[in-house]
């Protein structure tokens, strides 16, 4: 059913995670992020959900983890220096397997930065900012429909694989005003229920099988659980054997690396018959999309592939867009993060980096300017 | 009918902490009042966070999780809100609940979340090696001020009343019968309920500070309480270095936070 | 020249945003696609702010106005940012009560109009930009006036006062031109 409605695409991250079933927010206000906790404390006590504001961005997440860990989905949002602060619970959310979702609404940085401008600054942040080797979902929505969509498909991953998971939006797609479809999630779209069933007594906490991952059970069931982000063994307790460190390491890698096709999302525009391919994401993807119809129009082959799953990088879609391009250009608002992982895909193809660190969107015809000369 | 055998994982015995150490006595007194509360197992969450107490999740027959560092009361907020049904008690030293994680602290007592805090206050951070925290006394010997700290310390009691908590008490780890009590009466207190313990860490603040073996260190500790009633007629001069015990705090006028939210929540469906 | 490339143009606190919402709505029950984005600084009030409106049949590709096709101005600060570089067959609708110091080099044909005056007869000087919006939708053509004022009615559909007012001043806009 369709339920079209002219709004802003932190309003659609927040109406996607309520209709994806999250129920708790707790966050702290930051600019470009912060009409998101407005819309939650809004929205969610007229669903029986809760909203709180926190003292800090260390404990809105815990207080995230905690809701999730009593069963009930949440998440919080926030921009570069409050995900800067987030961090240390990222971690004790992956090493814990707990599912929530972080929202990053990106703004200039470093640091402090351009307060209300946008920049896509964050992605090696989003990728491993967090101590030690693991990995980790991000997805990065364009459009306000695909904040709506994105934050939805972002709590569906986090029950399915356990984890966190991070919207990287940016401070065009996030103030951004659209036509979006607020459209009921069908059954399958909706986050899997954590069904256990058993024997209480049976139940682990952990199994570090990448295919098997068991439900967090919520505290307050039968089935007791002990959450440790300390190196831990199946029951949830400290276990510091070298052998056990190396099979939870390799574990929170390959839970998510295993399952990279069905993590994968890309979107792409006229890539049918394109030898001119950018390679894009977030706001800037909404820059090449111009640039590919203005190329269109002067008859230059080109097209998009549009990543909304940044991490883990879609290595599979990746290589075959080089492989069928003649020129391929990375258009984003950093020095080239996610050139640098299309570069090490590459066996040969002329790959160019259009990187914008101003605070402003690319311009189609920047993105046209940049290419010319290799085309 | 539950038993105290009921909340204890007998088969995780003898415990981790050194001889001499509060932590299995506020253990102790805690499953007792599970127990004397009869508060089915799986209603309860034990949360801790980082240091020698956090070590506690291994032996409760309950649901535990570790947060981190300093965020045990930022994560049981969380908890708490989700499912108002569950009891959680929330565990801490005092460089988790008072120094690093002092700001939460704070902020729970303030919204008056309804969740149980104690906070086992051995005057050092044990796990670490004898470091000092916010509640180490001015002059004490630790091994970050090994000629004696330059700090004030917290009073943690008072500061946790004054961000206007309805239930904090205070006692000595050997003050086992009232220890129990207290965990009872915060725990059946609508809103946040906060204990502070005063607790011997032999192995390094009792060294570094020279105050002998574990149980004249626990005389000493002892020494250093006065009963509020007591108190109440002493001077000044009199309680420097003393610690007031007994139940300080024991409200009626303050909602918790879940209770008005969920008038909240129940004023906008309405309307 | 197209007129689906349109510029909100003033200070902040003149309800840039508010009325590109409300255009926003009324390109959605007409059935068309809409992008608005916002650029803005760190205070709320007084200072330099515009939003860029894209409307179309196709879904719009980049949700920035690169060619200043349609411009509203309602501060001096704002007409003078843009005057100088719009081209041949493009829109300058400017309020007379805010901007005194027009550019006669300006190659836009340019509408000023006492929004401001306007509005404040009408019983509310926070509706000007309704009045600059009845111009411009009259002008280019991308919304009809029926989408508008059904869009104006249910935003304010609740507040009987309301309604009335900002409605009479988008019609009043609109039949300025």
């Amino acid at each position: 059913m369709s339920n079209m409605k002219f709004m802003q695409g932190n309003e659609a991250v927040a109406r996607g995670a309520i209709a994806a079933g999250a129920r708790f927010f707790a966050g702290y206000p930051i600019t470009p992020s912060s009409e998101i906790a407005e819309q939650c404390s809004l929205l969610l006590p007229k669903v029986g959900g809760t909203f709180i504001q926190m003292e800090d961005e260390m404990a809105s997440l815990a207080a995230v983890e905690g809701a999730s860990c009593a069963g009930v989905m949440g998440f919080t949002a926030t921009s570069g220096p409050g995900f800067c602060i987030m961090q240390e619970h990222i971690g004790h959310a992956l090493m814990c397997e707990i599912p929530c979702v972080i929202v990053v609404v990106q703004r200039g940085g470093p640091s402090t930065g351009l307060a209300t401008k946008p920049a896509q600054g964050d992605v090696m942040q989003a990728r491993w900012g967090c101590n030690g080797d693991h990995s980790i979902i991000a997805l990065s929505p364009s459009s306000v429909e695909e904040c709506y969509e994105l934050t939805a498909k972002a709590f569906y991953f986090a029950e399915k694989y356990r984890t966190p998971v991070i919207v990287l939006s940016d401070g065009i797609t996030g103030k951004m005003y659209e036509n979006v479809n607020l459209r009921e999630l069908g059954e399958d779209e909706l986050p899997p229920k954590r069904e256990i069933a058993g024997d209480p007594a049976d139940y682990r906490t952990y199994n570090f099988d990448p295919d098997n991952i068991p439900p967090l059970a919520p505290f307050g069931t039968a089935w007791q659980t002990h959450l440790s982000s300390a190196m831990h063994n199946e029951l949830g307790y400290s276990f510091g054997a070298p052998e056990n460190a190396d099979r939870c390491v390799r574990y929170l890698t390959d839970k998510i690396e295993k399952h990279i096709d069905e993590i994968t999302m890309t979107r792409s525009y006229e890539m049918e018959d394109a030898d001119v391919v950018f390679i894009s994401y977030g706001c800037s993807a909404r820059s090449a999309r111009g640039a590919v119809e203005k190329l269109r129009e002067s008859g230059v082959k080109a097209g998009l592939l549009q990543l909304q799953t940044v991490w883990p990088f879609p290595k599979k879609e990746v290589t075959a867009a080089l492989g069928q391009a003649k020129v391929v250009a990375v258009p984003e608002l950093n020095l080239g993060q996610i050139f640098q992982e299309v570069a090490a895909c590459n066996k040969g193809t002329k790959l160019i980096s259009i990187p914008k660190v101003k605070g402003e969107l690319l311009t189609p015809q920047e993105i046209i300017d940049a290419i010319k000369e290799e085309m | 009918m539950y038993t105290y055998n009921d909340y204890i994982k007998e088969e995780k015995l003898p415990h981790i902490w050194c001889a001499g150490c509060g932590n299995g006595i506020v253990l102790n007194a805690l499953l007792h009042a599970l127990a004397d509360m009869q508060i089915p197992p799986e209603e309860v969450v034990i949360v801790t966070g980082s240091g020698c107490l956090a070590r506690l999740v291994t032996y409760p027959n309950t649901s535990t999780i570790k947060m981190l560092h300093g965020r045990v009361l930022a994560g049981a907020t969380g908890i708490k809100l989700a499912n108002p049904n569950l009891k959680v008690f929330c565990l801490m030293g005092d460089g988790d609940g008072a120094t690093i994680g002092g700001n939460h602290l704070i902020h729970c007592a303030r919204r008056n979340i309804d969740v149980t805090a104690i906070i086992c206050n051995n005057f050092n951070y044990g796990m670490t090696g004898g470091q000092y925290s916010a509640t180490t006394p001015y002059g004490a010997i630790t091994t970050t001020s090994r000629y004696g700290l330059v700090e004030e310390n917290f009073n943690m009691a008072e500061l946790v009343k004054a961000c206007g908590a309805p239930y904090v008490a205070r006692c000595s780890a050997t003050d086992v019968l009232n220890l129990r009590k207290y965990i009872i009466e915060a725990t059946q207190k609508k809103g946040f309920g906060f204990i502070e313990v005063l607790s011997a860490c032999v192995t390094h603040y009792g060294k570094n500070n020279k105050m002998g073996d574990a149980p004249n260190m626990m005389r000493q500790i002892d020494s250093m309480c006065v009963p509020a009633a007591r108190a109440k007629n002493m001077t000044e001069e009199e309680l420097a270095g003393k610690y007031i015990t007994g139940k300080l705090v024991d409200r009626n006028d303050l909602i918790d936070f879940g209770t008005s939210y969920q008038r909240l929540r129940e004023e906008v469906t309405a309307k | 020249m197209s007129k689906n490339q349109i510029v909100f143009s003033g200070v902040g606190g003149q309800g840039l945003v508010s009325c590109g919402k409300i255009m926003g709505a009324a390109a959605i029950i007409s059935g068309k696609n809409i992008a608005m984005t916002s650029a803005y600084g760190s205070e709320a009030r007084g200072t330099f702010t515009k939003s860029d409106l894209l409307i179309d049949e196709k879904p719009i590709a980049f949700p920035q106005v690169e060619e200043e096709q349609v411009v509203m101005s309602l501060a001096q600060v704002a007409y003078d940012r843009y005057a100088g570089k719009m081209k041949e067959g493009s829109f300058m609708v400017y309020d007379s009560d805010e901007v005194k110091t027009l550019l006669e080099s300006c190659k836009a044909s340019q509408y000023g109009f006492p929004f401001t005056k306007i509005a404040r007869e009408l019983g509310y000087v926070g509706a000007a930009n309704l009045v600059a919006a009845g111009v411009i939708v009259k002008l280019t053509g991308v919304l009809t006036k029926e989408c508008m004022e059904q869009a104006i009615t249910e935003k304010y559909g609740s507040k009987p006062k309301a309604l009335d007012i900002n409605m009479a001043a988008f019609r009043t806009g609109y039949d300025l031109v």
